[in-house]
This record gives C-alpha cells, sequence and structure tokens, in this order.
C-alpha cells in the first residue's frame, strides 16, 4: 500500500470505524450484565467519546493497519455477539 | 503520534480558536450582559430569593393567568441578577421577561445579544440550523480531544519542558511557549474539551439510546425521564384550585438547601386541581443542581426529593456542572477564565508553530493559505469582538433587529480582516491588525464613557467592578496588542541564535517573522 492509501485508511478506521465502534461498544455497555437500564445506558454513553479515542490513537499508533481493521471487526463482533445474549436473555 | 497530533490540530485550529475564545469570553457572560445595557441603573439593586419568588409570581399571576407552566428564576447572584419569568401559552410557545428587582417590572433596555449571545456562539456557530452547528462543533471537539491526548503521547519530557523557555530562538521558543501554555493548564483543557462532548452526546452517540430504549421520540422521551430522575407530574384535572401559599413551600426548600440555595421554580397547571410545584437546587457545587423537591400545588405538601441526582446521571451533572463553572466564586471564576485564555493561546500558538517549522523547510504548499489564516484569526477574531462592542454603543437604540445587527458586525470585521491579511505581506499584516486591535480595545472604554453613564469614572467610583472589568480587560488586551506589535517591530535574532538544527543558508529564512 502506498503512503497515502496507508493514512486514508488510518483515517478512515479513526473517523467512521472509532465512531461506529464507540456506538457499538456503548450498546453493549449499556446492557451491562443483566440488559439496559437508565443508569447503565447514561453510564456507556458518558465513556463513548473514550472509546471513540482510543480507537483513534490505536488507529494511528499500530504498526499495520490491516490489523487494526481485523481488531476492530473482532471487537464490534464481540459486541454484537454480547448484546444479542444479554438483550435475548433480557 | 506527531503526524495526528500536528494534523488534527491544524485542520480545524481556526475553528477551535474561535470555540476556545467565545467560550471562555463567556465565563463573564453575566459582565457583558450588564455592559451592554447601559440604560439600566449603574448600581444594581437586589432582593432575597423569597422576595423575588414573591415578585414573579405576583406578576405572573397578574400577566399569564391561563399558562400551562410558569418558571421562575429568582436573583442568585452572579448567574441570574434580575428575576427571569418565562410562561407557556398554549398553543403560542413561550415568553419570557426579566424583571428589576428594584420595581418589580420588565427591564427596558436596548436590544442587544449581551454577553449570551456572544458565549452562546462557541456551540450553536452562526449563519447555519443549530443540527449542524453541533456537529461542526462535535466533530472539531473530538480532534481537539485528539491533539491533546496525542500532544501528551510525543511528549515525553512533559515535566521538564514545563520549566523550559527558550525565548528568542524563533521555533524553539514557539515550542516552549505552546507546550507551557498546554501543560499549565493541561487538566483544564482535558475537562473542558470532554464535558464539552457530553453536552451532545445523545445526538453524536444516537444509537445508544435507539438500541436499548427504541427509536421513537417517546422511547428517548421515556430513557430521558427515567435517566434524569424527572418527578412525575399529572395531566391537569380540569377543575380549579387556588395555589398554596409560597413561604411554606420556600420554608423547605431553603431548610434543605439553605438561603440562595434555590435555582427555579416550575409551576406545571397553575391554579389547576393537579398542579405540581418543582424546585430546581441552585449550581452551589458542581452536582448540586441535580436536586429537585416537588410539592403538591393545591396543599402545598411535599411529594418527592433529593439534594443531588445518583449513578451515571451525577457523573453527567458533575461534567456539564464543571464546564460551565456556574457554581464558581470569583476567585474560581477568574481562574476559569484564564485557563480559557490559556487554551486560546496554546491553540494559537500551535497554529503559529506549524508555520515557523514550515517556513525553516523546503516551501510547502499551504503555508501560505495558514499564515494568512492565523493572522486573520488570531488578532482578527479578537479585534471583532470589540467591534461587538463597539456596535453595541454605537447602532442606533431604535434600530430593527438591532442584537442580530451586533453580531453580524463581529462577523463583517472579522471577514475584512481576513481579507486584509490576505493581501498584505505577512509580517506587515501583523503588525497592523495588531495596531487595529490596539485601537479598538484602547478605545472601547473612552467611546462606553462617551455613549453611556457607565464610563470607568463613574463605574470605578461606584465599586461595580462587573462594569468597570469590562472596561479594564479590554485596557490590558490593548496593552497586549501593543506589546505585541512593538516586539514584532524588533528585529529578529541573528541565524546563529534562532532554530539550531538547521541546513545552512536556510537560517534567515528561520528566523521569527521576518520572511514577508
Amino acid at each position: 500500500m502506498t503512503r497515502a492509501w496507508q493514512i486514508a485508511s488510518r483515517v478512515l478506521a479513526a473517523s467512521v470505524g472509532g465512531h461506529v465502534l464507540a456506538n457499538v461498544v456503548a450498546v453493549a455497555l449499556a446492557h451491562g450484565l443483566r440488559g439496559p437500564s437508565a443508569n447503565a445506558v447514561m453510564g456507556a454513553v458518558l465513556a463513548s467519546f473514550l472509546i471513540h479515542l482510543v480507537v483513534i490513537v490505536w488507529a494511528f499508533g499500530a504498526k499495520s493497519v490491516r490489523n487494526v481493521w481485523l481488531g476492530m471487526a473482532a471487537v464490534f463482533a464481540a459486541s454484537l455477539a454480547w448484546i444479542g445474549l444479554v438483550g435475548g436473555a433480557a | 503520534m506527531a503526524w495526528l497530533h500536528t494534523w488534527s490540530g491544524l485542520l480545524v485550529g481556526w475553528v477551535l480558536y474561535f470555540i476556545f475564545l467565545t467560550g471562555t469570553i463567556g465565563y463573564f457572560d453575566s459582565e457583558i450582559d450588564r455592559w451592554m445595557r447601559p440604560e439600566l441603573p449603574l448600581v444594581q439593586s437586589t432582593v432575597t430569593q423569597r422576595e423575588g419568588l414573591d415578585i414573579a409570581f405576583e406578576r405572573l399571576a397578574r400577566v399569564a393567568p391561563t399558562a400551562s407552566q410558569w418558571t421562575v428564576y429568582p436573583p442568585t447572584g452572579h448567574d441570574v441578577p434580575n428575576i427571569n419569568v418565562s410562561w407557556a401559552v398554549p398553543g403560542a410557545g413561550w415568553r419570557n421577561e426579566v424583571l428589576g428587582p428594584a420595581t418589580g417590572e420588565p427591564l427596558e433596555a436596548r436590544a442587544t445579544g449581551g454577553g449570551q449571545a456572544l458565549y452562546q456562539l462557541h456551540y450553536v456557530l452562526r449563519y447555519m440550523p443549530m443540527s449542524v452547528a453541533y456537529w461542526v462543533v462535535g466533530v472539531c471537539s473530538m480532534l481537539m480531544l485528539t491533539a491533546l491526548v496525542t500532544g501528551i503521547i510525543t511528549h515525553r519530557r512533559i515535566f521538564r519542558d514545563f520549566f523550559t523557555f527558550r525565548p528568542g530562538r524563533g521555533q524553539r521558543s514557539w515550542l516552549d511557549l505552546h507546550n507551557v501554555f498546554g501543560v499549565f493548564a493541561l487538566p483544564f483543557h482535558l475537562m473542558i474539551t470532554y464535558s464539552g462532548l457530553v453536552f451532545f452526546v445523545f445526538t453524536y452517540m444516537s444509537l445508544v439510546v435507539a438500541a436499548t430504549y427504541g427509536g421513537g421520540n417517546e422511547d428517548r422521551n421515556r430513557f430521558f425521564d427515567e435517566a434524569l430522575q424527572s418527578p412525575a407530574v399529572p395531566a391537569a384535572a380540569g377543575v380549579e384550585a387556588p395555589l398554596a401559599t409560597w413561604s411554606g413551600m420556600i420554608d423547605q426548600a431553603e431548610a434543605r438547601w439553605g438561603e440562595g440555595g434555590i435555582r427555579s421554580v416550575d409551576v406545571r397547571h397553575p391554579g389547576d386541581a393537579n398542579a405540581r410545584v418543582v424546585f430546581t437546587r441552585s449550581h452551589s457545587t458542581p452536582i448540586s443542581n441535580g436536586g429537585r423537591i416537588v410539592f403538591d400545588g393545591a396543599s402545598g405538601r411535599m411529594l418527592e426529593h433529593y439534594d443531588t441526582r445518583s449513578g451515571a446521571t451525577a457523573v453527567n451533572d458533575a461534567l456539564l456542572g464543571l464546564h460551565e463553572g456556574l457554581f464558581a466564586g470569583p476567585a474560581l471564576r477568574w481562574l476559569y477564565f484564564l485557563s480559557g485564555v490559556l487554551g486560546t493561546a496554546m491553540i494559537g500558538s500551535g497554529l503559529v508553530l506549524w508555520t515557523v517549522k514550515r517556513r525553516a523547510q523546503a516551501p510547502h504548499p499551504g503555508l501560505a493559505i495558514v499564515e494568512r489564516l492565523n493572522v486573520g484569526t488570531i488578532a482578527g477574531l479578537l479585534t471583532a469582538v470589540a467591534a461587538y462592542f463597539w456596535a453595541n454603543r454605537l447602532l442606533p437604540v431604535g434600530l430593527e433587529a438591532r442584537a442580530d445587527a451586533e453580531m453580524d458586525i463581529l462577523f463583517a470585521v472579522w471577514g475584512l480582516l481576513l481579507v486584509h491579511a490576505a493581501f498584505r505581506p505577512r509580517h506587515r499584516a501583523w503588525i497592523e491588525q495588531c495596531v487595529i486591535g490596539a485601537v479598538a480595545f484602547g478605545l472601547l472604554p473612552v467611546v462606553n464613557a462617551l455613549t453611556s453613564g457607565y464610563g470607568l469614572t463613574a463605574s470605578l467610583p461606584a465599586g461595580e467592578w462587573a462594569v468597570a472589568g469590562v472596561d479594564l480587560v479590554c485596557l490590558v488586551l490593548a496593552a497586549c496588542f501593543v506589546v505585541a506589535a512593538l516586539r514584532l517591530r524588533r528585529p529578529a535574532p541573528s541565524p546563529a541564535e534562532s532554530a539550531p538544527a538547521l541546513r545552512p543558508g536556510q537560517g534567515r529564512s528561520a528566523d521569527r517573522l521576518t520572511v514577508n
């Protein structure tokens, strides 16, 4: 990959990827252990910018941007699985 | 990380400078409100909250007996110096009035945006729908947070560098300044940026509520009622019942929160058998504003109460409370203001640092644009704020849409100064804009004295520091512009003294502010 593509890929991962992942991880956090409550949703949204920030630093700090995308996909899938598990049980 | 720090800061640096500058001014919004309404008596009278509530409800019963809701903000000192009343007219929206404590009648003064419109700029911007502005400010804030954190990561010697200042060394000096501004108030910068994002968290992270409570308006409201612990208010019964006397309710509120501890009183369905009176607690601490007492309006009986909210909502209250700083007394308020000034200076020095560094290297295509935007914004925006104050004094009092005209003048002057910066040689542009800024701020106290009774010769003997303070800060800013202009006229340091890591032959172009 050329340097320009590398940077474009990192920017995309940090901005759009980070925003989507922050939302989805926050939804998973909001589900907690026993399904969502107002308190858990509030706590999750307050933490959501931290999640986004971690993704941004990760996207630019990692040696390989490919691994960033793969890692993000894994966290995304794990969050969805958690939401399905707790949301389905609740 | 250095790359990310540079570009996240540069990309929206001027918007961030605008947000920090206008937000910082906001810590003195009430003082500016007063300064901008010179028709009001210079010496403010005030009343106790109990007297203020009496005045407010007497007025509301007279002008809005059929309203579906009354809201009253009694005087709280700094933030609410007068008595603010508003009421909902069924089918016609909200009306509001500001009552003078001395007369109990609406205050009459020139139409002006005041300090409120000035401080609201930092999140509603202007000339765009609010929903667009929220996203612009949100994206910029996220980039600010990124710049702060990556700045810390790149900064390995954060403690030692804090004590390092190498003046007269071109790029090194700008780097040292940028670091000092950033590190000195770092906790403030982190707090203000993160908490700023939290204000619109439900817009930026809208999926979270939608995925847990549902996407409809009713679902969202159900979440907010639960999360914000909103008191339950029944529908109007349609049966008339006079409101219980206030004094008993105020007694109970003051017993819990102390005298002056009330932020607002909200009456739902006044005059109805199902009336509810909701007392909100004042900002005496960052989280106290979450406190509520609910009374049955007809009987005056206390139905529910809490002094703060709990759980994550208390954290939310704390973040918003810290951001607004309404709990701060005079000393802490100045600390807020100075921290904001440091944040603004950190952004400005970072923008200048980018150009000083690039000038020392191979020509960068964006250099000219960044240099021009720097002059027109770092110096120009400040002068535009002075123009806003000039407009307040010089526009005819009877002018139509006067408050809007004041604000349009701010942006017109900013635009003119950007154009000026674009067409003048860079170094000359800096000097000229510093002179313009010095004149604009230096003459403001004079214009004020000539056009109103609020001049320093009146406000200082009266001991009205809130009014005099606006003039005095203008004089300080004028002095800063003079110092900057004088420094810019001084010959630049010799090449040997400036940034040492330069290749031979490039020393001249690396000198601070010598290349036109």
